[in-house]
């Protein structure tokens, strides 16, 4: 597609609504395996792998798409929760997902407004 | 993305649950049923419930590949309906046509108590499944609105 015209935004974006909607998925199973005995559950890592972006970003002062080639939000087990407690907190896993749909809205109104820029310039300025 | 994996998962979950609420109604039905004379009887069940990660439901090479074969994976929650084994209560009903020669009638161990907190437990989770699917639903469509 337009991966020459600013592919960062693009790129970056479409990355994190990636994480945000495997991040629904991960809380939807977790909520569905709520009553099984010996679930583990699971949660999404993306926002670590970032670390690397942003370390290149302070260290170069800019930011290019092969930065950003290695990050992948994949599926974790989830460690923090302790084998003591039960296994899955109801209340916790429904507030990420209130907490992760206004992300995913956010980062949609975000390429939206991306794209608008894109098409002020592609239309000359003119509306 | 692939939203309908949401959309399934969700309703795995709430079917799950429809099943513990299903089992749970009819026990307390047959809570007062009475064993005949030539020993059949309502034998109480339960639910057994574990999760199966979805590539063995739907065993999708890509989908492994997707998420990395050894990384945490989705799963279903899948149920069993076995009898529970509750021993059967003996109750002194020495006038009862069905009572055996020391005058008790023996009704299925139900526990009514236990069946109806199994009840709640699984309508909150139910709740709790609606909800995910809403918000997936909600989410999927905001997602056609990109551009717009």
């Amino acid at each position: 597609m337009t991966e020459s015209i600013e592919a960062l935004t693009t790129t970056a974006l479409s990355l994190a609504l990636d994480a945000a909607s495997m991040r629904q998925q991960a809380i939807a199973a977790n909520i569905a395996n709520a009553n099984t005995p010996g679930y583990q559950p699971i949660k999404v890592n993306f926002e670590t792998q970032l670390e690397d972006a942003r370390r290149a970003l302070e260290s170069n002062g800019r930011l290019d798409s092969q930065a950003l080639s290695g990050v992948t939000p994949r599926f974790d087990n989830d460690s923090e929760i302790d084998a003591l407690s039960p296994k899955v907190r109801l209340d916790v896993e429904v507030a990420n997902m209130s907490q992760n749909a206004v992300q995913y809205q956010a980062l949609l109104k975000g390429l939206s407004k991306h794209y608008a820029i894109l098409s002020t310039a592609v239309n000359d300025g003119r509306k | 993305m692939d939203y309908a994996q949401s959309f399934a998962i969700s309703a795995a979950g709430m079917a799950m649950e429809r099943t513990r609420v299903d089992v749970a109604a009819l026990n307390l039905a047959n809570a007062n049923t009475m064993q005949t004379p030539d020993g059949v009887s309502y034998r109480p069940l339960r639910v057994l419930t574990r999760s199966m990660p979805i590539s063995t439901v739907t065993p999708a090479f890509a989908t492994q590949v997707d998420n990395g074969i050894n990384s945490a994976q989705l799963s279903f929650p899948q149920t069993n309906i076995e009898p529970s084994g509750a021993a059967p209560r003996n109750v002194y009903e020495p006038g009862n046509p069905l009572a055996n020669a020391k005058g008790f009638v023996i009704y299925p161990g139900v526990d009514p108590a236990a069946e109806m907190v199994n009840m709640m437990d699984a309508q909150r989770a139910y709740e709790a499944n609606v909800a995910a699917m809403n918000v997936t639903r909600a989410l999927a469509l905001k997602t056609l609105d990109i551009g717009g």
